[in-house]
C-alpha cells in the first residue's frame, strides 16, 4: 500500500506522537469541508423544488450519493480482499484497507436507508415498505455488519485478513442485486435516474450538478476517511502485537523462574 | 416554499443527521489517531 505523500505535516521530534495526519489528509479534509458547504448550499438553497417530488427532491442529493459511494467502499473492499488473498505476501496492509472501507461503507448504506426513509415518508406517506430495493439495500447493510463483526472475531491478525477476505468477496455480490432490484422486480422505489442502462441522466440543469456536488463532498470524506483509517487500524495491530509480546515475555521469563523455585524448595 | 417549511423538519433533519454521522466518524477517527499516535515510535508508522 502506498501513501499519498511521505513527509508528515507536524513530524519534527521524530520520536512518538505523529498522528495519522499527513498533508494529503489535510488536503483532503479541507476539500471535503469546502464541498460538504457547497452541498448545503446546492442542496437547501440553490437547487429548486421538483415538478413531481416537491421540496422532497432534497433528500436526493445526499440520498443517491451516499449509496454510490458505499458501492464504492464495498467495491474497494472487495478488491483489497482478493488482493490480500491472491496476492505471494499477503500484506496485511491489503486488510486493513478492506476494514476500513467497510466501516465507511457501512455508515453510508446506513444514511442511504434513513435519508431514504425520511423521504419515503414525505413522497409515499411511510417509512417503510417491504419494497425489493428497500429490501435488499437492508440486506446490503446486515451482511456488512456481519462483515465487521467477523473483523473482530478473535485470533491473530493473520487469520483476521483470511477469513474477512472471503467475506468480502462474496458479500459484494449483493451490489448488482441491489442495483438491479428496481428492474427485476416490480418495486416501488424509482428506477435509476443517473446511472441507468442508457447512460442519459434522467435529470438536469442544477439538479444534476447538486448531485455531482454530493458525489464530489462524499468522495472526498471517503478518501480522507481510508487514509485515516487505515493507518489507525496499522497503529491498532501494532499495539496487538506489542500486546502478545509483551504477555509472552512475561509466559517465558514465569516459565524460566519456574523450575528454580522448584528446585530451591525441593532442597 | 410553503412546503419546504411543511417538510423542512425531515429535509433539515436528514442533512443534519448525515453531517453528524460524518463528523463523528471524523472526530472518532482523528482521536483515535492521536491516542495511538503518542504510544507508538514514529520510525514504526509507515506514513512518516
Amino acid at each position: 500500500m502506498t501513501t499519498l505523500d511521505a513527509k508528515p505535516a507536524d513530524s519534527g521530534t521524530g520520536g512518538a506522537g505523529v498522528g495519522p495526519g499527513t498533508r494529503a489528509t489535510r488536503v483532503l479534509g479541507i476539500l471535503t469541508v469546502i464541498s460538504m458547504g457547497w452541498l448545503v448550499l446546492f442542496g437547501l438553497v440553490i437547487s429548486p423544488a421538483d415538478v413531481n417530488q416537491g421540496e422532497s427532491v432534497r433528500f436526493f442529493y445526499i440520498h443517491a450519493p451516499a449509496i454510490w459511494v458505499a458501492y464504492t467502499s464495498f467495491i474497494v473492499t472487495a478488491i483489497a480482499s482478493g488482493a490480500y488473498l491472491f496476492s505471494k505476501k499477503h500484506s496485511l496492509g491489503w486488510d486493513r484497507l478492506a476494514g476500513a472501507s467497510a466501516e465507511i461503507g457501512v455508515v453510508f448504506v446506513a444514511l442511504t436507508l434513513i435519508t431514504g426513509a425520511l423521504w419515503g415518508r414525505l413522497t409515499w406517506g411511510v417509512f417503510w415498505q417491504w419494497d425489493a430495493r428497500l429490501t435488499t439495500t437492508s440486506l446490503l447493510f446486515v451482511t456488512y455488519i456481519g462483515y465487521l463483526a467477523v473483523r473482530r472475531l478473535g485470533g491473530s491478525h493473520l487469520q483476521r485478513a483470511k477469513r474477512s477476505a472471503v467475506i468480502g468477496l462474496l458479500s459484494v455480490l449483493l451490489i448488482p442485486l441491489v442495483h438491479w432490484s428496481v428492474v427485476i422486480w416490480r418495486s416501488l422505489h424509482q428506477e435509476a435516474t443517473v446511472l441507468d442502462t442508457d447512460l442519459d441522466p434522467d435529470i438536469d440543469g442544477i439538479m444534476f450538478f447538486s448531485i455531482i456536488v454530493g458525489l464530489i463532498a462524499f468522495s472526498f470524506f471517503y478518501a480522507w476517511f481510508l487514509l485515516h483509517r487505515t493507518r489507525v487500524l496499522a497503529m491498532e495491530d501494532l499495539m496487538d502485537d506489542r500486546g502478545l509480546d509483551a504477555a509472552l515475555a512475561a509466559r517465558r521469563a514465569e516459565a524460566a523462574s519456574a523450575p528454580q523455585r522448584s528446585e530451591g524448595e525441593g532442597a | 416554499m410553503l412546503a419546504f417549511f411543511d417538510d423542512a423538519g425531515f429535509i433539515l433533519g436528514g442533512y443534519l443527521l448525515t453531517f453528524a454521522a460524518v463528523g463523528g466518524l471524523a472526530w472518532r477517527v482523528i482521536r483515535q489517531g492521536k491516542t495511538l499516535g503518542e504510544q507508538i515510535p514514529d520510525d514504526e508508522k509507515y506514513w512518516t
